[in-house]
């Protein structure tokens, strides 16, 4: 059974009269450990679908399966859980809790679930993205690399089913932007991690093991690279 | 315009939310200081208004017996209008009120001022007839109507014989005017007159009318004033220089009523002047008293608090729309504007707000008041008003509407430059990170805040901790809406008490009392109550009876706080007529059976009971509170018998025509009793043993802490209550007994029902006094309504600014953070961590602007309650019913605005809100 199946998902706006499909009946599966680039260009549909997988929208039509289990079969509460503990999402513009240090934003998602974090875990963490010197910093007192090595950590702190990246280098530097792909891709190594990172980049694209292609809500390219 | 008023302006408009809720708190506060200041001058002119109308328009009056005298004062430039009279003098007139036994005739002297003048300069308001218009024309004043012996009609002649009151020989003192004049009351030693009339003139006169009684008759004043006209015939042949000694009183006006002070000064000489007091207060020229100090002490505290509030609110709604703009800001500067450029930019913005809020707060307060005015104006006139000609209007005083448009926009500008200054400080490169609002000291959170709300907690003290300035004006504003609430509450609970009248705790409608004209007189009060009970609008009579007795008593029989009072305060102590016996006058009251039964329940006594213990003695029940005023203004409240013990009532030998006058004890060996003859005229004096006659032993044993409803408390000494049937008994021919009526009426008929016994009362020459309690309850009602408008009014408009205030500052702290709501709802934060997180926050917010609010609500309750204690004496309380309800309504509104707030950011889309750029 593939760890993500989604079937036939639409996502359609209405503006005025105009109705925007922003999905257009997209169906895909995603086995555990894999790395997927989805690319296309601006307004192509993928972040749509990339919020629509990390449960923080929901589609007009279809559905989405985690492990068998429908995502929007769920109420409001257990979907919050959901989020919380299936779900990692790294944003372009990190959205850290400006009045937390970094130790306390990374376990956050943890905290939430008023569980103790795995200590050693944490630390591995902490060694891989570079942080360890700067746990007590708040995000104000980072620069633009550490507040997305920080909130790749939060992503990662709870051992997540599927991580979403949403556009994770774009707004880094190019050095910045290799670091935080290289992690991305440790993690995917090291802890067989399921990662899905929307990007109109292509040659960070290329990092992936998968790239499926969109334009105009639909899937123009699905090819496996490595 | 240059560019940065234009981006000002901009800002202005584009930001409509927040500039509305800025020119709101604007408009607001302009309104309450404008409308305050409005009220304070409307009810000082009015008193002011109300003063001249009563007493007249002058500044200063003088008193002369020569014209060469005052001429000197009369040429003073300043002097603008001048009014006199001739005292003519006194003149005996039978009449009930035997410290008013003459008539002072002084008659208007002849000027060439308006009738419209003459009539402000000396107020005479007539309720019939004409005013006099030669020497032989006189009018009198109403209260006299009532009074005299005979009845006086308009055309009836009388024949006075008029003279000055001078000191018989042997009482000279030395008096100012050489006579006595109506300021001093007639003049008595302990049985006799001891002043008298000489240069006596007899004159003819016709009463042409009756007035009312006018406020320069002093109430004291041993003569009704008459007033006749010296006319200009009578002043050319007979003029008063021709009569020597006679008084001439010189009303006058000044060009500028401030230089009164200067005119006494600079006319500094011997001659008896007199302020026009009263008005003069009104027009703020002293305010050196009691009520106007209350006045103004209280209304200064009401600006404070008004300013306080206001500038929270406007300095509130910079600071936000200025964090909100701080990105804009960075930009500015980093493409060159000057920091001065841009305290500028925030000042202009607050100029134009102004501009547009300024004059809507005046005319609104303004407005406001003049509705209030118009509002208020009959329950006023109802409670104090005598001369409803004045009318309550709304006085616009300028200077004072200049100082307060002055001090609205001086709260602007200082509600403007504490943010732009904070704005100016900030980097081009902080203001564009957004990283200065976020203290970057590390927090802790405690272990209990983490174990009852989890995360939640955690994290609403992260953010509370960590940007304190953003929660700083909401707790302000919370902690200023306890302080008003708690300050107007104090306010309105002392000035309602000082309306309560001492009569409230009568349930009567109306009291009436009889008093024997002698002791002579035998008054069947039986067949009185039978003869009220048949009037009209007469609900229900009960009869009770009233009198003073004689009482020897042991020291022994008194409490300990009472011998110890007596110790420190001698002169509190009571007569002692032998070693460790004394002398009091004590009151009895008699109540008809039935009111008597009820009392007697209360001591848990049945009739029986009661009866078989009259078989073997006295036994009053006993009211055993006395009240002790000290020199320090307080008083001191004594039981004074202990339980169970027997005192004396004498009773006294009788001399016919004599009544029991004092008690000399001097001399403890020789105890005298002093009896007066009915007209004070003679006295004789007994020995102690051959005047007291026989000793009845009274026993003190069933107390009670209240008197029934219908007996009031005219001494605050102790009282023993008796049977009626017992009255006989007890009696003493010596003292005179009177008999009270207490009366219920019908709402509808009462003020029939009122004049109706008052002319039973004539009708049937009855010296009767009148109380008429519903008229005093309904009056003290207006009152407290009155207070309640202004009170409840002033708290509504006040707590609304206060209330705008959280509103703003909830929300918008809420909205900052929507971005991180979303994240952290995006990460699967739950709706319940949400809600606990809600109710954690109101939590924070209630208690640190109750921590903070308290102490300084009580400081304020306490000055109020000082600067009442100006005029009433009172010690100081604790507001707390109003104090808990300060306390829930501050968390309920909390709660419920943050609710909203978060409700607002929890229907938003997620992704939305998260790409929301935060400028």
């Amino acid at each position: 059974m593939p760890l993500l199946e989604i079937k036939n998902l639409s996502k359609i706006y209405k503006q005025g009269e105009n109705e925007i499909r922003a999905l257009d009946n997209i169906s895909f599966n995603v086995e555990k450990g894999e790395f997927i680039a989805i690319t296309g260009p601006s307004g192509s549909g993928k972040s749509t679908l990339l919020h629509i997988l990390g449960a923080v929208d929901k589609p007009t039509s279809g559905d989405v399966f985690l492990n068998g289990y429908s995502i929007f079969d769920q109420n409001e509460e257990q979907m919050a859980i959901f989020r919380r503990r299936q779900v990692g999402l790294i944003y372009q513009f990190y959205n850290l809790i400006p009045v937390l240090n970094v130790i306390e934003n990374i376990k956050l998602p943890v905290l939430m679930d008023g569980k103790e974090v795995n200590q050693a875990y944490l630390d591995d963490l902490l060694n891989i993205l570079g942080l360890k010197k700067r746990v007590n910093h708040l995000p104000n007192q980072l620069s633009g690399g550490q507040e997305q090595r920080v909130s790749i950590a939060r992503a990662l702190i709870n051992q997540p089913a599927i991580v979403l990246a949403d556009e994770p280098t774009g707004n880094l530097d190019s050095k910045n932007s290799k670091q935080i792909i290289d992690l991305l891709k440790i993690s995917n190594l090291r802890y067989k991690q399921t990662l899905i990172m929307v990007t109109h980049d292509e040659s960070i694209a290329l990092q992936a093991n998968r790239i499926i292609s969109f334009e105009d809500g639909k899937i123009i390219g699905d090819e496996v690279i490595r | 315009m240059g560019i940065l008023t234009k981006i000002a302006y901009k800002n202005l408009k584009q930001n409509k939310r927040r500039t509305l809720i800025t020119v709101l708190g604007i408009i607001l506060s302009a309104a309450m200081l404008c409308g305050l200041t409005s009220l304070v001058s409307s009810f000082q002119n009015y008193f002011y208004r109300d003063a001249k109308a009563r007493n007249g328009g002058w500044h200063l009056s003088y008193e002369v017996t020569d014209q060469e005298e005052i001429k000197e004062i009369l040429d003073d430039p300043e002097v603008k209008t001048v009014f006199s009279i001739e005292q003519k003098g006194y003149a005996k007139f039978d009449n009930k009120n035997t410290s008013k036994p003459y008539l002072f005739v002084v008659a208007l002297n002849p000027n060439d001022l308006t009738a419209e003048k003459n009539q402000e300069m000396f107020p005479v308001y007539l309720k019939e007839g004409r005013l006099p218009q030669n020497e032989n024309e006189i009018i009198l004043p109403d209260h006299l109507l009532n009074r005299a012996s005979e009845v006086l009609q308009i055309g009836q002649t009388l024949s006075l014989d008029i003279g000055q009151r001078y000191f018989i020989d042997g009482y000279d003192q030395n008096l100012p005017s050489g006579r006595l004049t109506q300021i001093d009351p007639l003049q008595m030693d302990e049985t006799s007159l001891i002043e008298e009339l000489s240069e006596v003139n007899e004159h003819k006169y016709t009463i042409v009318g009756f007035y009312s009684r006018s406020d320069l008759e002093p109430f004291a004043a041993p003569g009704y004033m008459a007033i006749t006209n010296n006319d200009v015939a009578a002043l050319n042949s007979n003029t008063k220089a021709d009569v020597p000694g006679t008084f001439t009183t010189y009303f006058i006006e000044l060009n500028d009523y401030k230089e009164v002070g200067n005119f006494i000064e600079r006319h500094d000489n011997p001659l008896n002047y007199k302020t026009n007091s009263e008005m003069l207060r009104f027009l703020g020229f002293s305010l050196n008293d009691n009520v106007t100090s209350m006045l103004y002490g209280l209304s200064s505290i009401f600006y404070i608090l008004i300013i306080l509030a206001s500038i929270t609110l406007i300095s509130n709604a910079f600071t936000i729309s200025l964090t909100e703009r701080v990105k804009q800001f960075g930009l500015l500067s980093s493409i060159g504007s000057s920091k001065k450029q841009l305290r500028k930019m925030i000042y202009t913005e607050a100029l134009l707000i102004s501009f547009l809020g300024l004059p809507l707060g005046i005319l609104g307060g303004l407005g406001g008041i003049y509705i209030t005015l118009r509002v208020i104006e009959d329950l006023f006139f109802s409670t104090i008003g005598i001369y409803e000609s004045v009318g309550l209007e709304l006085y616009i005083s300028w200077p004072v509407l200049v100082i307060t448009i002055a001090l609205t926009l001086i709260t602007v500008l200082i509600s403007a430059y504490l943010p732009a200054r904070k704005a100016a400080r900030v980097t081009a490169i902080e203001a564009i990170k957004q990283s200065k609002d976020i203290n970057a000291k590390p927090t802790k959170v405690g272990k209990l805040t983490r174990k009852l709300f989890g995360l939640s907690g955690f994290l609403a003290t992260k953010y509370y901790k960590q940007s304190k300035a953003k929660y700083r004006s909401t707790i302000v504003s919370l902690a200023l809406s306890i302080i008003l609430f708690i300050s107007a509450s104090t306010f309105t609970s002392l000035a309602q008490d000082s309306t309560e009248s001492m009569y409230s705790q009568i349930s009567a409608d109306f009291q009436y009392t009889i008093y024997p004209e002698d002791l002579e007189q035998e008054i069947d009060f039986a067949q009185i109550k039978q003869d009220i009970s048949k009037i009209k609008g007469v609900k229900q009579v009960e009869n009770s009876f009233y009198t003073t007795n004689v009482f020897t008593y042991d020291r022994s029989t008194l409490t300990n706080s009472a011998v110890e009072f007596f110790t420190e305060e001698p002169m509190y102590s009571d007569s002692e007529i032998e070693e460790d016996v004394y002398f009091s006058y004590f009151q009895i009251y008699y109540l008809e059976d039935e009111n008597f039964r009820e009392l007697l329940e209360t001591v848990g006594l049945s009739e029986a009971k009661y009866q078989e213990l009259s078989e073997t003695a006295y036994y009053p029940i006993v009211y055993n509170k006395n009240m002790y005023f000290l020199n320090s203004g307080n008083f001191k409240e004594i039981e004074l018998f202990k339980n169970n013990q027997v005192i004396n009532l004498l009773k006294f030998k009788e001399i016919p025509n004599y009544r029991m006058g004092y008690l000399d004890s001097e001399d403890l060996n020789n105890v005298k009793i002093i009896y007066f003859d009915l007209d004070n005229d003679n006295e004789k004096v007994l020995d102690y043993a051959e005047a007291v006659i026989s000793a009845e032993e009274i026993k003190l044993e069933y107390f009670v802490d209240e008197l029934p409803s219908n007996l009031f408390d005219y001494s605050f000494h102790t009282k023993l209550i008796f049977p009626v049937s017992l009255r006989e008994k007890l009696s003493s021919p010596n003292f005179p007994i009177q008999g009270s009526f207490f009366i219920d009426t019908f709402e509808a008929n009462h003020y029939a029902a009122v004049d109706e016994i008052s002319d039973y009362n004539i009708a049937n020459s009855l010296n009767g006094d009148f109380n008429d309690y519903y008229e005093m309850q309904t009056l003290n009602q207006n009152m407290t309504d009155i207070i309640d408008i202004f009170t409840y009014g002033f708290i509504i408009l006040i707590s609304l600014i206060a209330l705008t205030n959280v509103l703003n500052t909830i929300t918008t702290n809420i909205n900052l953070r929507a971005r991180d709501f979303s994240m952290l709802r995006s990460i699967g934060l739950s709706e319940k961590d949400f809600r606990k997180m809600t109710l954690f926050e109101c939590i924070l917010y209630g208690s640190r602007s109750v921590l903070f609010g308290l102490p300084i609500a009580l400081i304020f309750s306490i000055l109020i309650q000082k600067s009442f204690s100006n005029m009433f004496d009172k010690s100081l309380f604790i507001p707390w019913i109003p104090i808990i309800i300060a306390i829930i309504v501050i968390f309920i509104f909390v709660y419920i605005t943050m609710l909203i707030a978060m409700n607002k950011v929890k229907q938003a889309n997620i992704i939305e809100t998260m790409k929301r750029d935060i400028t």
